[in-house]
């Protein structure tokens, strides 16, 4: 090859990797964001925010942002757990949760300063937020204000005949929020007359005059017009047809909730407030966690965002609060992220509301609490002995401990506490009693049967030696409520290193269990009565307990017209507790027949 | 040899008009003397570009930058083993994957 020929080479592969870096990298950078836009991945917010900030042109850089902040943001943030006392859910998959205010606020800054034309609805979906930015974070008369002067000049330079929806909507929540109710009023019946002559399709019309309605009750109720706006709210459920997939729109979900509230108010009642903080128990604010007040009705469904109708976003001290508050009971919810979770729980009872009534302020504060470490047994120690020994890090501020273990079988699992008043971080287990803890039977006639499933790993329980189970520890104070516990979101790699799972292999399965696990039931029972006649002590105790479960079952699933079933049974207890002397079968004998 | 001659005579017939007028760019090519004229005569050498190593290193460079470009990305699934929320990638070769 001569010289030149080889150098001509090396320029062109220079000149073609320049290409790639100035033409083809922008194009390659816009699908990887694509992807990770597209997928939820975690680290899109950066991609995002870089593809815009190098975005070479003003038009370039506006339609990014329309792109991938103006299309996703307008509601709520997606969070990763959803907690209240009655429920949690969480994410199978951390995924992009979208961008915060605080980190759209220069670019919806730039946006609507630089975008020519205001028709469309990306403008107002970047006023508005911008908006809610300023009421959070200088004051209502300034977001007020500023709303009031993107309209004006909205409507100088659309090109649109009829008022921008989302900023008119914008102002009456600002005007209520403010309390100028008179011109909360005004707006909504100037808007409301402007309407009258657009021609929409109904279903639509139906569902905006909802959202205008949300605001009407809430200005009926400042009035003290209780029954109009309970009436109002009557007349619009009857327009109002759910969609056709069989679910229901968010505003008539928040609409029913309001109706069943003021159903029960007062017509003179005041608003109360609940206002607290969310933080860790270091003292730490949880900040930017979504919380929601919830009504009884709601509290056993799933967080929705978008359906609740007490929405509010803890600060940077954490603080949250919720003005016209409508008296009545409710239950906090919190939308957090992991990062805010990880390591932490939150330790609540169930059936724990907040009252408000007439004018109250209520506060009530969040704490997350560490989790407990366990010790041991972990990552699958095999127990051999009888004693076995369980301990977990102390938890000084605990009047006393109870352990759980969760004995898991085909498509579920299930958990008992086997110890309370445990005073110590550690303690002993002997197999025995496990393996004689009490277990459901009834001596009296069945009235119906059915047939439910029988899992042979459920009925097996402690004595599955081929089984695996988990167990957990909660701290609690002198009124035995709890204060910390040992299950939780455990992310972080360091809390991961001790999985609380053990095995038990005190005894080997018998003829009769490996009869049971293949499902053959009827032939393990016959297996276990042989066994009860055959063998002794601990062995013959269990063929006891599985031969009384399997008769329990059967009873269920045949019927026992003649009371046999029950008289073989109630004979297997009286033996148990004739070998063992244990209280749990005395309590069992105790049930009439 | 009449033939030889013959042809000989024939060629100096057809070039008889014809005149060498580069003999300069010859002796140039070989006796370069200005920086252009060793410049060219450098250019112009014939080199031996070893077929192995170069597409070797060319090959090298090309799998580091699709490793760099393309690293698989972490996966953030999470999965509930023993009442903990643990991310998959964690647990999985712990033999815990499958409870839940």
């Amino acid at each position: 090859m001569k010289r030149k020929n080889f150098l001509y080479g090396v320029v062109g592969m220079l000149a073609f990797s320049l290409c790639y870096v100035y033409l083809l990298a922008p194009i390659v950078e816009e699908r990887k964001v694509e992807r990770a836009f597209s997928q939820g991945e975690p680290n899109a917010n950066e991609l995002i925010i870089n593809l815009i900030d190098r975005a070479n042109t003003d038009s370039q850089k506006l339609h990014y942002i329309e792109k991938y902040m103006l299309m996703y943001s307008f509601c709520c943030p997606i969070k990763d757990v959803y907690l209240s006392p009655s429920m949690s859910h969480w994410q199978e998959e951390q995924s992009w949760h979208g961008f915060t205010l605080e980190e759209m606020v220069p670019y919806l800054e730039m946006y609507v300063e630089r975008r020519g034309n205001v028709d469309g609805v990306h403008y107002q979906e970047a006023v508005v937020l911008l908006t809610d930015y300023y009421a959070f974070h200088t004051s209502i008369l300034e977001a007020t204000e500023y709303v009031e002067a993107k309209r004006d000049d909205f409507i100088d330079r659309s090109t649109m005949i009829h008022m921008p929806r989302e900023l008119t909507m914008k102002l009456v929540e600002l005007y209520i929020d403010g309390e100028q109710y008179t011109k909360a009023w005004s707006l909504i019946e100037e808007y409301e007359q402007e309407q009258l002559h657009l021609e929409e399709d109904e279903e639509w019309k139906v569902i905006q005059d909802g959202e205008l309605l949300e605001w009407k009750v809430e200005l009926l109720i400042q009035e003290q017009k209780v029954e109009d706006a309970i009436s109002r709210i009557t007349d619009w459920q009857k327009r109002v047809q759910s969609p056709e997939d069989g679910g229901s729109y968010d505003i008539e979900e928040r609409l029913a909730s309001m109706l069943e509230q003021l159903k029960k108010i007062d017509a003179s009642f005041s608003y109360g407030t609940v206002s607290g903080v969310i933080a860790n128990e270091n003292g730490e604010p949880i900040i930017g966690a979504e919380v929601y007040l919830r009504t009884e009705q709601q509290s056993s469904h799933s967080i929705h965002p978008e359906s609740e109708k007490y929405r509010a976003i803890t600060d940077h001290n954490g603080f949250y609060q919720f003005d016209h508050v409508v008296p009545d009971s409710y239950q906090l919810g919190v939308g957090l992220d992991f990062e805010q979770i990880d390591g932490y729980s939150w330790p609540v009872a169930i059936d724990e509301r907040i009252k408000v009534s007439s004018g109250e302020e209520v506060d009530y504060d969040v704490t997350l609490v560490q989790l407990l470490e366990v010790n041991h047994p972990v990552n699958d120690h095999v127990f051999t002995g009888n004693e076995m020994e369980f301990s977990w890090k102390e938890d000084r501020t605990a009047a006393s401990y109870q352990l759980a273990v969760t004995t898991y079988f085909d498509g579920g699992s299930i958990t008992h506490i086997v110890k309370e008043g445990i005073e110590q971080p550690e303690v002993e287990i002997s197999i025995e009693d496990l393996y004689h803890s009490a277990f459901y039977v009834s001596f009296a006639e069945p009235k119906e049967r059915y047939s439910s499933m029988l899992h042979p790993e459920q009925q097996l329980s402690y004595a599955h030696s081929e089984g695996r189970f988990s167990w957990y520890v909660i701290s609690v104070d002198e009124k035995g409520k709890e204060i910390r516990r040992s299950t939780g979101y455990r992310l972080n790699e360091e809390l991961a290193q001790d999985i609380p799972f053990f095995q038990m292999k005190q005894r080997t399965l018998t003829s009769a269990d490996q009869l049971l696990l293949r499902k053959k039931v009827d032939q393990a029972l016959s297996s276990y009565q042989h066994d009860i006649e055959q063998r002794e002590g601990i062995e013959q105790e269990h063929a006891l307990i599985m031969a009384t479960k399997l008769l329990e079952h059967k009873k269920e699933r045949e019927g026992d017209d003649n009371g046999e079933i029950r008289r073989v049974m109630r004979g297997y207890i009286e033996q148990l507790y004739e070998l063992t002397g244990r209280e749990e079968y005395e309590v069992m004998l105790s049930e009439k027949g | 040899m009449k033939e030889r001659e013959e042809v000989k005579r024939c060629i100096d017939e057809q070039l008889e008009h014809i005149q060498f007028t580069k003999q300069k760019e010859v002796l140039k090519r070989t006796h370069p003397k200005t920086a252009r004229e060793k410049w060219v005569a450098w250019m112009n050498q014939e080199m031996t570009v070893p077929v192995v190593p170069v597409t070797s290193v060319a090959a090298l460079l090309l799998v580091i930058n699709m490793m760099v470009g393309d690293s698989p990305t972490q996966t953030n699934q999470l999965v509930e083993v023993g009442g903990n929320v643990y991310y998959k990638h964690v647990v999985e070769g712990r033999g815990l994957e499958g409870e839940s």
